[in-house]
């Protein structure tokens, strides 16, 4: 198996093998693993072959309950909790939490191929839950990079949402007053 | 010793309910839980004896909602009423209310909280007790002409602030003269929106100044002590997120004097219950802010290195009691930190963040105090203040609560939502901290970077979190790399083996 984990700016590579001596047996929650760690450079096309040196580490998990790992590696014993959510695995270790983002190897293909786009639609989401208030600009306007689009209420606390990218605004979805989740399409940039 | 109540209704929510629930329950007391539309599951409804629908989610219409709240009461049978901090806990009305209905309320007489929830009115009336104050006016300005004499008088910079004012709203820092005549025009208006009168009066600034509150407690016999003061200078848009006992500011003759003064405060407004006096604090003098008439969110500081239980206090004062203890029994031991876990994100300028609770470990052991209002699966709604829990430590000085603190935070998972746990390391790491200097202007200053993990702790993570997706895909085949070159353990084990 192989994932790449996506943290803040830097991606590693994670290359997985389950070794011999574990996994025969399905109420053993232990699993040893080989495990091949690399961070290939991003950015300029084509660098990502020339990956810095991956290092090889044998780690031993152990599930502890659904949501918790008891990892320990080269004599190193830590403990990680994990908290999913649509897009993002949230890594927990001594209280500091990870935002990660796992893909498999076989999406990283046809993510390369896309590659970062600035061009096309481009939704505009809720980053957390709450309320419209006002809507601030008007379909069909041309929108300026970080121009508030809506204000978002939730704990008293207003937040303007502002344009990921210059472009026409094509719709607005959110309606004032209405509630919304985190993620939710709010407006559409053309 | 009199009789205490039977039943006690929480007019209150989150952590601060699910304390007063089993203050109750220590005391042998039936504890009432009132809750909105959202707040079906809420902790504090799970944990009492009762617990009545009074309305929508929006305050207004639910915990603000006086009739709804005294109407449970009387249903109910309740003798008292807790209202905790926020909502309806220093309002005079309810106060006067609940006492015209026959219901104790647990707090201060309506003629106190009035005289001390104006500015200026609180003003006047401890000022006769020699309590003193911040260079300025105890009145509202009536021109400009007289803004500019006064401050010509005090010395720029000087604040402007609104009368009936609170959580920095009319208020405005003017740096000389030619600002003040639009200082005074926004500051009224702003004044006028938010509290509907347009009274401003005008103080010194003191810049960045250490803010220090002084607990005090009254019975209603005349009777009252002070137990301590609080350090609260870390602030965030005006409200405290880290709070300890003792300030390393103070020196114990400054200690005394402040308690001595907080206790005239009181006095001067004839005040029974649980109280503080908040005092600014510029290194040398100390001077009135306003009082608190109320419990605050940081008491349990107090209650760890006092020993006392103030929830209990406050209940045995209403039901007549006189204060089991006199000014020389209160010797506080150690040292107690506060931090509030609110649901935001301190990387997003403090935005809340509401949703549900995926994971949920607090932490526990030796000295570690967890005031907490939420568990795992809830959902934290939007509509009210975002604290989701106190984390309260308590060591025989102050490097042992911080390290305390620190392994406690090491054990504190939040997941599905956004917390301020993060800061709280920046915090506990920075030096300025740590040698106590602390003051309002101080997390404006912290520096984004202190806290963070090693590298290799995100390497750790990274690890992580393909081992969950692996053991999550249920891919229990011994699968080879997916490059068809050799595979690199291989080629690992062999230079080991050449090497």
């Amino acid at each position: 198996m192989q994932y790449e984990v996506s943290i803040g700016d830097k991606i590693y590579r994670v290359e997985l093998q389950r070794t011999e001596d574990s996994g025969s047996d399905k109420d053993v929650a232990e699993v040893l693993w080989n495990i091949r760690l690399s961070e290939p450079e991003i950015g300029e096309p084509g660098a990502g072959e020339q990956a810095s040196a991956p290092r090889d580490i044998q780690v031993s998990s152990l599930r502890v309950s659904p949501g918790v790992l008891s990892l320990i590696a080269d004599g190193k014993s830590v403990e990680a909790r994990v908290s999913r959510s649509v897009e993002t695995v949230t890594i927990f270790l001594q209280g500091r939490s990870y935002e990660c983002v796992v893909r498999d190897s076989r999406s990283l293909r046809s993510r390369k191929r896309s590659g970062v786009n600035d061009a096309g639609e481009q939704k505009v989401t809720a980053s957390m839950p709450g309320k419209i208030v006002r809507v601030l600009a008007r379909v069909g306007e041309e929108i300026e990079l970080g121009q508030g689009i809506l204000v978002i209420e939730a704990m008293k606390m207003q937040n303007e949402v502002r344009a990921p990218k210059a472009g026409n605004l094509k719709s607005i979805i959110a309606k004032q007053g209405s509630n919304v989740n985190a993620g939710e399409v709010l407006a559409v940039i053309e | 010793m009199s009789r205490l109540f039977k039943r006690i209704l929480i007019a209150n929510r989150g952590e601060i309910a699910v304390r007063l629930v089993r203050a109750c329950h220590e005391l042998g007391i039936a504890a009432v839980a009132v809750y909105s539309e959202v707040d079906r599951a809420a902790l504090h409804v799970l944990k009492a004896d009762e617990a009545y629908a009074i309305g929508p989610a929006p305050a207004a219409e639910s915990y603000l909602n006086i009739d709804r709240i005294l109407d449970v009461a009387k249903r109910c049978g309740a003798e008292a009423i807790h209202p905790g901090y926020g909502f309806l806990s220093e309002n005079e009305d309810f106060a006067r209310a609940s006492r015209d209905a026959g219901v104790k309320f647990i707090g201060p007489s309506p003629e106190s909280i009035e005289i001390m929830g104006s500015k200026t009115r609180a003003r006047q009336t401890v000022e006769k007790a020699g309590v003193p104050f911040v260079p300025g006016t105890s009145r509202g300005l009536q021109s400009l002409a007289e803004a500019r004499e006064l401050a010509a008088k005090f010395g720029y910079p000087v604040m402007l602030k609104a009368a009936a004012g609170g959580g920095g709203k009319g208020m405005r820092l003017v740096a000389n003269e030619s600002e003040l005549p639009s200082a005074l025009d926004s500051a009224g208006s702003e004044a006028l929106r938010a509290f509907g009168d347009d009274e401003v009066y005008l103080e010194k600034a003191i810049t960045n100044p250490r803010h220090i509150e002084m607990q005090i407690l009254a019975d209603e016999h005349g009777n009252c002590v002070y137990l301590g003061e609080r350090e609260c200078s870390i602030q965030r848009r005006h409200q405290k997120v880290l709070e300890e006992s003792p300030s390393t500011a103070l020196t114990p003759e400054l200690r005394q004097r402040m308690g001595e003064t907080a206790v005239r405060a009181a006095q001067a407004a004839g005040y029974a219950n649980a109280g503080t006096i908040e005092f600014l604090f510029d290194g040398t003098n100390f001077y009135f802010l306003e009082m608190n008439t109320r419990l605050q969110v940081e008491h349990p500081v107090t209650e760890l290195v006092t020993g006392l239980d103030l929830v209990h206090l406050q209940i045995r004062i209403a039901a007549g009691e006189k204060l089991p203890i006199a000014q020389r029994d209160i010797a506080p031991r150690g040292h107690a930190i506060e931090c509030r876990i609110y649901a935001e994100d301190p990387d997003n300028n403090y935005f809340p963040s509401p949703g549900r609770i995926s994971v949920l470990n607090e932490p526990s052991g030796p000295g570690i105090r967890v005031d907490s209002g939420v568990y795992e699966g809830w959902n934290v709604p939007m509509e009210y203040d975002p604290l989701l829990a106190k984390l309260v430590a308590y060591g025989g000085n102050r490097s042992d609560a911080i390290g305390k603190l620190k392994q406690a935070f090491s054990d504190y998972v939040v997941g599905g939502v956004r917390t301020n746990l993060s800061l709280f390391r920046r915090i506990l790491s920075d030096p300025d901290f740590l040698s106590g200097k602390t003051d309002t202007g101080y997390l404006s200053r912290l520096s984004p970077e202190l806290g963070t993990g090693r590298k290799g702790e995100q390497e750790i993570a990274a690890i992580a979190a393909a081992i969950f997706q692996a053991l999550q895909s249920g891919n229990t085949d011994h699968q080879h790399l997916t490059e068809s070159k050799p595979s690199a353990w291989k080629l690992a084990g062999r230079s080991e083996v050449v090497s």
